[in-house]
């Protein structure tokens, strides 16, 4: 990744990479950003349309942002405006699926003026992006632990939808914060116990049920207590391709590789998950001026370039360490202990009586 | 009954205890008044963010001119530092105890200043001349205050030796105290400075003071406590003087010193100068406290040498540190130096010291390092200081960082693993052991570096730094060309898509297997604990008692465990009673409140030791300048009037930032006009206003919410009524309080014109003004009408279809269509027939969009800083240019003369009347006259009990009477008509006399012209 360059107010970023944190930062920070040279050199120059529907829920989610792209598409200048949130709906771009937009959207949701109803149409379960389930289960209880009361932050899957058509919905709600508390996230704990979930649309349910006999077949040389549910009928709109976009595979292997994953990211480790790191660090940073501490396993890349963006848009600087621990074997990854002081971050939208 | 009534309340008397619940209802009562009153003395707990060294704190002393600002000032310091400062000018530091610094800076007759001032002051000491009492000025300072956060305040009452009589005196001083009380809270302290002794008060009164001042306690005001500010005391310009030569109006380049307040400066932040504006930084640095406290704290006093003065700004002390020089004013005693006479350097101060032995010392410094050794181990010999040898070291440190044969760490993505089976067997061989030793293999020791430095371009995550030898599972990520330089393209999400190791391996499993329930507990496991429990035998914890206590049953001796059981009852009692006493032995009851107390205690010290032994370096990279450093920060393009027109009478302030208040938009506030201001306010007339840090002048929209939500435009300020108000300026977090004011020039009267509190903001808001548009009917129908005269064309009426209008008697309806006819008539239904004549309208809003104006106050770049003008209201352009207002004829207020109503009686035909039954017939009796009034009260009918015979007589005479009666009436009717005949023989006789004469007449006239023709036809015959 690129550096910005700070010319006047305006943050200048070149290239395609990290365009959602980009957007999220500044829309938050209240800093205007103009990202250059996306794809300038490649066959299709310029944002893509799942860019340019990112765009379009923080137009939806703002009021009074400005944005302008060039002709071509590789050049983008946008000055937020302030967070309006309220109840909408959005056409999510087939190419990403809906988790794309919905990690963003929680990331901004505690900060508007009103509480956040978003209905998100497209693709709930592709191999890019955190499912809408992951979303639900993961983000959800990270963000919870930064909010005194999380009445009304929840996400419903009420249609699954896959490639290509999409044809999902998944409805986000999120209420209105003034600030953040800090946290003290230190002990991972254990696993006590296993639950999950297993779909299939448009084939026959037996399939489901013998993913999850594979999965659990994995995961009972770990833990006795592991319970995994079927979801059938919930597909509403869905093509006859039954692969979510990764090559033809019997239902043995799909369940397997869930439960690798999922050992994996045990395995990794931390008080939340690797894809929520991300959202973590960001809640600790617009926190209070108090130290926050949270640990966690390897960083993965999108949480390092968060934690630049972040100190290019706030100068909060992470302390980034290794976590001590004197007895760690069959435990995992050696952790990793973030610390922060807070901005002392206050949502400037929010209504006062 | 008595004696037993007399001796229970003896009994209760003596042994009152035996009576203390008496009564139920009066203990019940007792109970809740007592915890009302506890109740009201909490206040919400604020989280606690103090650090060790605190900077010191502002007193600053405020009143009109002439009531003894300065002298207090020079009192107080005389007091504490035992000097004499001449003329106290700028922000002045003393050391005031062991471990406490106070700043006293004079708040001089300027409303910008006392604006700023109430800003960051945390003590006020409000200067009151007794002789005259309270001024304007005064009781503007402590609005100013109020809406700005209420610092602690002080009265002192000066000039009271004037008073001669002493009666009078204490008179005046009741009267004053109660009035500051009812200003700041009752019991608030007023001070009584008796009257001066040579050039300042009495040094008793003054050590009062002083102990007042030092037990004084600050409680975190909101603004303060969520931004980072500097009160500068020394301002540098590093501008080059050769550029200020050519061009004194060039941008200077300025360093400000002074203590980091409020939270931690962050080098990142924008900030804001009062008078100035906002400015980016362009360097922040700390430099030693020039005002350090002492460093031993065994005395309880203070020693003399270490109390200190740090005031640059008014020509005390001698020596000045700065990041890259000393300054130190030598003033007489460089002729008086003496090389030889090393002790007399105990007399001069620190600077001169210093001075004195730079002269004194044979060699020069850059000679002295050559010639110095250093020795690193006892045994070596000393290593010299020369270019060389600290190259060598140099490049040795790096030597341990980096490997002879550096790897270059790339980012790799795993292909899928499942459709490579034969390098996946590969593969297989080896990922025990590579995760064995991706895990156990020592980790970058950096990680901050790999994080923040943007020249790893690497993740770290710890499997992906695996050999990239097999280029058949793992493929180079994809590269995009920016501009000149490549960087590598990132998926934008934030799955991770490996899977990892394989799991069915049995050595694989271990890697993770105590991160089950199922695995090992580390320090909390069971076994461990009674391993560690039979080792250390009695005096062990009992994390978890169930457990212990269980495996210890099972091996020990019976009598082993007689006593280990019962003293694992004792210890659950223990653990019983505590959690007991937590919940129902709250002394106070209030667990909540304590609660949050010890939530913030807890984040307090967290906050307190996690970053106590970084490097300071490191410590201001995570936490910013905490407050307490002192600071220089340096500042790019500050306008050149600032170093010109530089005054340090007046405060300077640099004011941080937060991250969204750089930006500007509309602000929405709840806004009262202040009830001493003589005037309203005008919608859309410019006010300057006070908010946050900013001072600025921006135009008001006034308006006033209805119980819709609507905001309605208001032309003017309610007199004595909160309204709402909009305003184009910068964002602050909403709850934020400011002022405003019309002028900020010396005008007689109370300056402050309004007060209030910021609601929200946003990019635009509606605000709306009523619009009615009228028309008439020109046809009407049953319950249609065609109404023309409310819009000029079809297209406006169709953009109204639908919409409903009224006429004034309070018909309905609503527009159905437009009509072709006169141009913009349509036609409309009503719910009741209206008429012709009746008026329709269509009341309308139409929103109105604030002014955009912003305005910063720029008094600092003012050669005189009291004259700042902005924009003028329309109310003194037209006093200036002696106009009046204009205004429409129409909307004059006449007299509206009204006749009183004049009915018309009202008479109902005669013939009606007779037809109309006796109930409905006019029953109006004809008023009687007194005269028959008087005669009919005067008859008096005697009813007589009458006999037989009087009964036959008075029949009798009652027939009589008739007879004699009727004989009468048929005289009486006889005579009429005989009068009447001959009246109307009279008339005849006259009608015929009458006839005769007119007869008479016509054959005399006849007969006359006859004769006269006669006569003259004779005279003409003749």
């Amino acid at each position: 990744m690129t550096t910005a360059t700070v010319k006047g107010n305006v943050l200048c970023y070149k290239g395609s990479n990290f365009f959602r944190q980009r957007l999220v930062l500044s829309v938050l920070s209240g800093k205007p950003i103009r990202i250059s040279y996306i794809r300038a050199f490649e066959d299709e120059p310029g944002i893509k349309e799942f860019e340019v529907s990112l765009i379009r829920l923080f137009d939806k989610i703002t009021n009074g942002s400005v944005i302008e792209l060039n002709e071509t598409g590789t050049s983008l200048y946008f000055q937020p405006g302030l967070l309006h949130g309220g109840t909408f709906s959005h056409e999510c771009s087939t190419q990403r699926g809906v988790g794309y937009y919905l990690e963003a959207l929680v990331m901004v949701g505690l900060f508007c003026k009103q509480p956040l109803n978003a209905t998100l149409h497209g693709v709930t379960n592709n191999n890019i992006d955190p499912s809408a389930d992951l979303i639900k289960t993961s983000m959800i209880r990270a963000v919870k632990n930064f909010v005194l009361d999380d009445e009304g932050l929840e996400i419903k899957v009420t249609k699954r939808g896959m490639l290509p058509l999409g044809g999902g919905e998944v409805i986000f709600k999120c209420p209105v914060r003034k600030q953040l508390r800090p946290v003290q996230l230190l002990d991972s704990g254990m696993v006590k116990r296993i639950r999950g979930t297993a779909f299939a649309l448009r084939v026959s349910p037996a399939i489901a049920n013998r993913i999850v006999d594979k999965a659990k077949g994995v995961l009972l040389n770990f833990l006795p207590d592991v319970y995994i549910n079927t979801d059938q009928c919930r597909a509403e709109q869905v093509s006859n391709v039954v692969s979510n976009g990764e090559d033809p595979s019997i239902p043995e292997d799909v369940g397997e590789g869930a439960a690798t994953r999922l050992l994996y990211e045990i395995y990794l480790g931390g008080v939340v998950d690797s894809s929520s790191q991300a959202l973590v660090i960001l809640c600790m940073a617009l926190g209070q001026q108090d130290v926050s501490k949270f640990v966690t396993g390897p960083l993965t890349e999108n949480a390092i370039g968060f934690l630049r963006h972040l100190k290019e848009f706030f100068g909060v600087t992470f302390k980034v360490a290794h976590e001590s621990d004197e007895d760690s074997s069959g435990r995992g990854t050696q952790k990793v202990v973030l610390t922060c002081v807070g901005i002392g971050y206050k949502n400037i939208s929010k209504r006062t009586i | 009954m008595d004696k037993e009534e007399s001796r229970e309340k003896c009994n209760k008397e003596r042994n009152f205890k035996a009576f203390s619940m008496y009564s139920a209802v009066r203990a019940g009562r007792a109970a809740r008044r007592a915890l009302d009153l506890a109740t009201k003395k909490h206040h919400l707990p604020v989280p606690i963010r103090t650090v060790a060294t605190p900077p010191p704190y502002v007193i600053v002393v405020v009143g009109p001119p002439k009531v003894g600002k300065t002298t207090l000032i020079r009192s107080l310091i005389k007091h504490y530092t035992k000097q004499k400062v001449v003329k106290p000018i700028g922000p002045i530091t003393i050391i005031s105890g062991k471990n406490k610094k106070l700043t006293f800076m004079e708040c001089n007759n300027d409303l910008n200043s006392m604006i700023d001032l109430a800003k960051v002051a945390d003590l006020v000491l409000m200067i009151i001349d007794a002789s005259f009492g309270f001024e304007m000025e005064t009781f503007e300072f402590l609005n100013i205050l109020q809406v700005h956060g209420f610092p602690k305040v002080m009265g002192v009452l000066t000039h009271l030796d004037l008073f001669k009589q002493n009666k009078r005196l204490n008179k005046i001083k009741k009267r004053l105290k109660h009035r500051f009380w009812t200003e700041i809270y009752q019991g608030a302290k007023l001070f009584y400075l008796s009257g001066m002794i040579g050039d300042g008060y009495h040094r008793r009164e003054i050590m009062n003071l002083s102990r007042f001042i030092s037990v004084m306690k600050f409680r975190p005001l909101v603004w303060r406590s969520t931004h980072p500010y500097v009160l500068v005391d020394r301002v540098e310009d590093l501008t080059d003087p050769e550029l200020v030569k050519r061009n004194p109006t060039t941008a200077r380049t300025v360093s400000f010193y002074g203590y980091s307040r409020g939270i931690s400066f962050k080098p990142s932040i924008k900030i804001h100068i009062p008078g100035v504006g906002d400015l980016p930084m362009k360097d922040v640095s700390f430099l030693p406290d020039p005002c350090p406290l002492p460093e031993e704290q065994k005395k309880r006093k203070l020693l003399e040498k270490e109390t200190l003065i740090y005031a640059p700004m008014c020509d005390v002390g001698e020596t000045l540190y700065d990041k890259d020089a000393v300054y130190v004013e030598m003033g007489q005693n460089v002729r008086k130096l003496d090389l030889s006479s090393g002790e007399k350097d105990i007399l001069v101060g620190e600077g001169v010291g210093i001075v004195n032995q730079l002269v004194k010392a044979a060699a020069p410094i850059d000679e002295a390092c050559k010639a110095s050794t250093v020795k690193l181990f006892a045994a070596s010999s000393g290593i010299k200081g020369s270019a060389d040898v600290f190259e060598g070291v140099r490049s040795d440190a790096l030597g341990t960082e980096t490997e002879p044969n550096p790897r270059i760490r790339r980012k790799v993505v795993f292909s899928d693993v499942e459709s490579e089976s034969d390098s996946g067997l590969r593969w297989k061989e080896h990922m025990a052991d590579k995760a064995e030793q991706a895990f156990l293999q020592p980790r970058p020791p950096d990680l901050m570096g790999a994080v923040y430095n943007t020249n790893h371009t690497s993740a770290i995550n710890s499997l992906d730094e695996s050999e990239p030898e097999d280029d058949d599972f793992f493929s180079k990520e994809r590269h995009e060309k920016v501009g000149d330089q490549e960087i590598a393209v990132t998926e934008d999400s934030s799955k991770i898509r490996e899977t990892g190791l394989h799991w069915d391996e049995e050595d694989v499993q271990k890697l993770l297997r105590n991160k089950f329930v199922t695995g090992e507990w580390g320090s909390e496991d069971a076994e461990k604990l009674l391993m560690e429990d039979e080792e250390s035998d009695a005096d062990g914890d009992f994390e978890d008692l169930e457990i212990a206590s269980s495996e210890h049953k099972a091996e020990e001796s019976p009598r082993d465990v007689v006593q280990q059981s019962d003293r694992l009852r004792y210890e659950e009692k223990v653990l019983k009673k505590a959690e007991f006493d937590r919940m129902y032995d709250n002394k106070d009851n209030d667990g909540l409140f304590q609660e949050m107390k010890e939530s913030f205690a807890k984040q307090a010290r967290i906050n307190e030791s996690e970053f106590e032994n970084e490097a300071a370096e490191q410590r201001i990279q995570y936490e910013g300048f905490r407050p307490g450093l002192y600071l220089r920060i340096v500042v790019e393009n500050v306008p050149s009037e600032f170093c010109q027109h530089l005054d340090p009478s007046y405060p300077i302030i640099i004011g941080g930032l937060l991250s969204n208040e750089e930006n500007i938009g509309f602000v929405h506030v709840r806004i009262k006009k202040h009830r001493w201001f003589p005037r309203i306010l005008k919608n859309n007339d410019p006010l300057i206003i006070s908010l946050g840090w900013r001072r600025f002048q921006t135009a008001m929209q006034y308006s006033m919410q209805d119980h819709n939500m609507r905001n309605r435009l208001l032309k003017y300020t309610p007199k004595h009524m909160h309204c709402r108000a909009t305003f184009y300026g910068p964002l602050v977090t909403p709850n934020t309080g400011f002022l405003g004011v019309q002028t900020v020039d010396r005008t007689p009267g109370f300056r402050i014109a309004a007060t209030g509190v910021v609601l929200e903001q946003d990019a635009c808001f509606k605000v709306v003004k009523k619009l009615k548009l009228t028309g008439v009917p020109h046809k009407v129908f049953t319950n249609t009408a065609f109404i023309k005269d409310m819009f000029t064309s079809d297209l406006e009426v169709s953009k109204f279809i639908g919409a409903s209008i009224r006429t004034v008697s309070g018909i309905r309806g609503t527009i159905k269509k437009t009509l072709s006819a006169p141009l913009g008539s349509f036609r409309a239904t009503f719910e009741d027939k209206i008429k012709l004549s009746d008026i329709v309208f269509l009341r309308a809003w139409y929103p109105v969009e604030p002014l955009r104006y912003y305005n910063p106050v720029t008094s600092l770049l003012q050669a005189d800083k009291g004259s700042w003008t902005g924009m003028k209201t329309v109310g003194q352009l037209r006093f200036e240019r002696n106009l009046k207002a204009r205004c429409k004829a129409d909307s004059h207020y006449k007299l509206i003369k009204r006749e009183p109503v004049q009915f018309s009686k009202l008479t109902i035909p005669k013939s009606l009347q007779a037809e109309l039954p006796y109930k409905s017939k006019p029953k109006l009796l004809i008023k009687k006259s007194e005269k028959t009034v008087r005669k009919q009260k005067a008859k008096k009918k005697i009813f007589k009990i009458m006999s037989k015979e009087e009964k036959q007589i008075n029949v009798l005479l009652q027939q009589l009477n008739t007879i004699k009666n009727l004989k009468l009436t048929t005289k009486l009717k006889k005579k009429q008509a005989d009068q009447r005949r001959a009246k109307e023989l009279e008339k005849d006789e006259a009608k015929a006399l009458k006839r005769q004469k007119a007869w008479k007449k016509q054959i005399n006239r006849k007969r006359s012209k006859r004769e006269g023709v006669a006569r003259r036809k004779s005279a003409s015959a003749s």
